[in-house]
């Protein structure tokens, strides 16, 4: 019976503290890690993100690390994004195709050094990419659940780190730097939308990391924030998530679901070889037929079909009620020809259609 | 350049598209890692003065077009037997003999069941039908004939590839199921049923109730119907066959390099020029054939590098680990079968006495052992070819079937004389004083023949035949045309379309494909 326990949760490196502090026992599954849905409750969460800062365990994201002589001709052969470019200390967002030019997953890379580099996603595709490692002198390592992640968000985050002893932070999104924080080797990125940062470190060094942070928060107001209220932050700032709001090729079960790099909004040089860029070169990608767009009404919008004059034009994949601003707001697919901000698109609501606002055109 | 293709490996298939590709005008070197030609079809000694078809030991059914275009009487091919039946032989001497003629058969099984008996033509017949469905398919390129304009396509199978593979819909519906529940529904004499199930899933490890396994038999008799001559004996053993392809591409002006293994492929700003070999030296053209596995030549000749990483996956994924064991023995005298006339030694013999035999002997082979029921297809080459053998003497060669490359315990250096004596026990049971008989005995485990074919698996066919490892999807989606996705670099060995066997079939379509390349990049 303890086996079946054990096993039905996967603990972050961060657990102790966060189930210390989770006074609400509401918890989620992410990435195969078990952390909080909510501490205290979503509301009281979100308002800590827009008003002063939040702490969050990241530690359930996936990483993956590739080390060797070829680590950057390989994932610039991997990934849609020539990472050779990249200076140690840089990141760059980037998908993967399959070898039909659809894309397989999406993440962060960041470069290490001269051959070392991390690659962070959402969701999992470790076989697949070392299965691809066949011929390139690099050695690449599931690191998953093995590097602690506290994410620092809200007006307050740079002043928290700054408490917390740090010199400088990165100024720009996608930005990363490598202190050495009173003895701990930390990566400090800036988030790719730039409201807020994330540190990484071993982990065995997390509970440190968290604790430092926890204690230099306080003053600020800063609190622990739940998947929850993050989910909420996610849909309000037009985020779209891979599995989430677009299916990975490898999941995908008709055509339709079927994204290419240009529907997420990356245009991959096609001069450049890289896995599926044959197929894409061949016209996989003929004109985007659909667009990410955030929609905004007064009234709640649920998952399901966007229609136009009678018919389905697109879909929901996210909604969020949001009781700060006393909105819904939501991620969907919308026929390209109709994704124009302002644009007004019906959907489905509690109690039958509810008429929508095109809020932003979104990308990943 | 010194050569417009390098062709690599000495098996039939290399030698197949090698002589097409010179007899095309083309400058071809065929480079082979081994002292000698002929790959997997060798004639060896068990022991001084017992030669014997070392480990393939029938060819055919050659291909048509090969067969037309090689000429290969013309250069000393002679069979010692042909037109070879398949013998269901029986412990107790009734045996079941299935030959092209319908009513020699039918009487062969009134012995065992009228009923079976009077099934047996119109079953046959109706697998004949259903593989002349599927002969265009068997032969030709999957998804279609390369556009040759070449005039000189004088082995073009574009006329039969324009026929798609559309089965009827009763026989598609049988085809999808396994050859058990085809031959539950026909006959009810065990030994025809083992015999049956034993020829279409020989090779393979699939076992006679999977899914698909009854397509095998009707892709056999489509080889058969496809090509021409069926199987046959060359005389001098298999390595006779491998003489005369030898002589018949050097005539057409092939250059051959023995003792070079390729150790990688060579690329000249990005595109493929050349191979190297272990010993450094190397030679030079812009295209390049292998006959080794598309595992080896993909994934193993520093070419991976730009390959997409789905296909490595399927190569890697691909099922070709070898489930086939080699036994030849040197006997002193004539092997005597129980109420077997001795015409029949020149056929192929099975013994397989049920489909439960196959089942159990497959549950062992999943576990990583071989059973004690193991099945197998012996020739006895010496009752027909006096060229292997002095007088009196003889030589027996069996394919023993459903015998695991890996051993879920100890080793085949231990493990190969448990096989002999199996292999001995069972061949008492049909012929009493065999195994008083042999003199020597060489065994050939499927990690040998993996060895001697390159490390790639050892597969008897190259690969697994079933729907997920044939057509389209042979060796892997993305390479089933012997073009790869590497420029210049072509597939023409056992593991692409249609399956291993002596035909020269996959070496003729890829010489096509490399012509059709040419002519489009010359």
């Amino acid at each position: 019976m303890s086996d079946l326990t054990s096993r039905t949760l996967t603990p972050t490196p961060l657990h102790a503290r966060t189930a210390e502090l989770c006074a609400a026992n509401s918890w989620t599954a992410q990435g195969g890690f078990t952390i909080p849905a909510a501490y205290s409750s979503e509301r009281e969460e979100l308002e800590t993100l827009t008003t002063r800062v939040g702490l969050s365990d990241l530690s359930a994201r996936r990483c993956w690390t590739f080390e060797g002589p070829d680590a950057a001709a390989f994932l610039s052969f991997a990934t849609v994004v020539d990472v050779t470019v990249l200076e140690p200390g840089q990141t760059t967002r980037t998908v993967w195709c399959d070898d039909d030019g659809h894309v397989r997953g999406e993440g962060t890379i960041v470069r290490f050094g001269e051959s070392q580099f991390e690659l962070s996603a959402h969701v999992g595709d470790f076989a697949w990419l070392q299965d691809g490692v066949r011929g390139f002198d690099v050695k690449i390592v599931d690191v998953t659940g093995q590097r602690a992640g506290v994410g620092v968000r809200g007006p307050l985050a740079a002043a928290l780190l700054a408490v917390a002893g740090f010199a400088a932070t990165p100024q720009k999104g996608g930005d990363m730097m490598q202190p050495t924080w009173r003895q701990a080797q930390v990566a400090l990125l800036r988030d790719a939308s730039g409201d807020g940062f994330e540190l990484w470190t071993q982990a065995e060094d997390g509970i440190v990391v968290w604790d430092r942070l926890f204690r230099s928060g306080a003053s600020l107001g800063g609190a622990p924030v739940g998947a929850a209220a993050l989910e909420t932050i996610r849909v309000e700032n037009a985020q779209p998530w891979c599995a989430v709001d677009w299916l990975p090729a490898q999941l995908a079960l008709n055509d339709s679901d079927l994204r290419v790099p240009q529907d997420l909004g990356f245009s991959p040089n096609l001069s450049r070889r890289f896995n599926g860029s044959a197929a894409l070169g061949r016209g996989a990608f003929s004109g985007r037929a659909f667009q990410f767009v955030q929609l905004t009404a007064p009234q709640q919008i649920l998952k399901g079909p966007l229609n136009s004059k009678d018919t389905v034009v697109g879909a929901v994949t996210s909604q969020v009620w949001s009781s700060n601003r006393e909105r819904s707001f939501a991620i969907a697919w919308l026929r390209s020809d109709l994704a124009k901000l302002g644009g007004q698109i019906s959907g489905v609501g509690i109690g039958g259609q509810v008429n929508t606002d095109v809020a932003r055109i979104c990308f990943l | 350049m010194d050569y417009e293709v390098i062709v690599i490996g000495g098996g039939v298939n290399g030698l197949v598209c090698a002589t097409l590709l010179a007899l095309a005008k083309r400058r071809v070197l065929l480079v082979e890692a081994r002292d000698r030609m002929g790959g997997m079809c060798a004639t060896g000694e068990i022991t001084p003065g017992y030669r014997v078809s070392t480990i393939a030991h029938l060819i055919g059914p050659l291909d048509a077009e090969v067969t037309k275009a090689l000429r290969l009487n013309k250069f000393g091919l002679q069979l010692s037997a042909k037109q070879i039946s398949a013998v269901a032989l029986s412990a107790q001497g009734q045996h079941i003999v299935l030959g092209e003629d319908l009513r020699n058969t039918s009487q062969s099984l009134m012995s065992h069941s009228s009923a079976d008996a009077k099934a047996w033509a119109p079953f046959e017949t109706k697998l004949r039908r259903a593989a002349q469905q599927v002969h265009a398919w068997v032969k030709s390129p999957p998804g279609g004939a390369f556009d040759v304009s070449t005039k000189s396509s004088f082995f073009s199978g574009r006329s039969a590839a324009r026929a798609s593979v559309a089965l009827d819909p009763e026989w598609a519906s049988i085809a999808d199921g396994s050859i058990a529940e085809l031959l539950d529904g026909e006959f009810s004499t065990p030994l025809l049923k083992g015999a049956l199930a034993f020829d279409a899933v020989m090779g393979n490890a699939l076992s006679p109730s999977m899914l698909g396994t009854a397509f095998l038999a009707v892709m056999r008799r489509a080889l058969d119907g496809a090509n021409s001559g069926g199987l046959v004996h060359p005389q001098g053993g298999v390595g006779g066959f491998v003489s005369a392809l030898v002589k018949a591409a050097e005539a057409a002006g092939v250059k051959f390099k023995l003792n070079a293994r390729v150790d990688h492929f060579l690329f000249d700003s990005g595109r493929l020029a050349g191979v190297e070999f272990t010993n450094s030296e190397a030679v030079y053209a812009p295209q390049i054939v292998s006959s080794l596995s598309p595992q080896t030549t993909l994934l193993g000749f520093g070419a991976e590098r730009d390959l997409p990483i789905g296909l490595k996956r399927r190569l890697a994924s691909a099922r070709i680990s070898g489930c086939v064991s080699k036994v030849n023995l040197a006997l002193s005298s004539q092997p005597s079968f129980k109420g077997l006339d001795k015409k029949y030694l020149k056929d192929r013999l099975i013994i397989c006495p049920s489909v439960d035999h196959l089942e159990r002997s497959f549950a062992a082979y999943e576990q990583g052992r071989f059973s004690s029921e193991v099945s197998m297809e012996i020739t006895v080459p010496s009752s027909h070819d006096a060229t292997l053998v002095k007088s009196g003497q003889h030589v027996l060669s069996a394919t023993v079937f459903y015998v695991p490359k890996n051993l879920a315990s100890g080793s085949w250096e231990t493990a190969k004389a448990e096989l002999v004596s199996i292999v001995g026990a069972r061949l008492r049971e049909y012929a009493p004083e065999l195994p008083d008989q042999v003199i020597g005995a060489d065994v050939y485990t499927p990690a040998d023949i993996d060895e001697l074919s390159g490390g790639a698996g050892g597969h008897w066919h190259g690969g697994d035949l079933s729907f997920d490892q044939l057509g389209i999807l042979r060796p892997a989606e993305g390479v089933s045309r012997s073009a790869t996705p590497v420029p210049g670099l072509f597939l023409c060995g056992a593991g692409t379309h249609p399956c291993g066997g002596v035909t020269g079939i996959n070496g003729r379509i890829a010489a096509e494909a490399v012509l059709a390349h040419l002519t489009v990049a010359p």
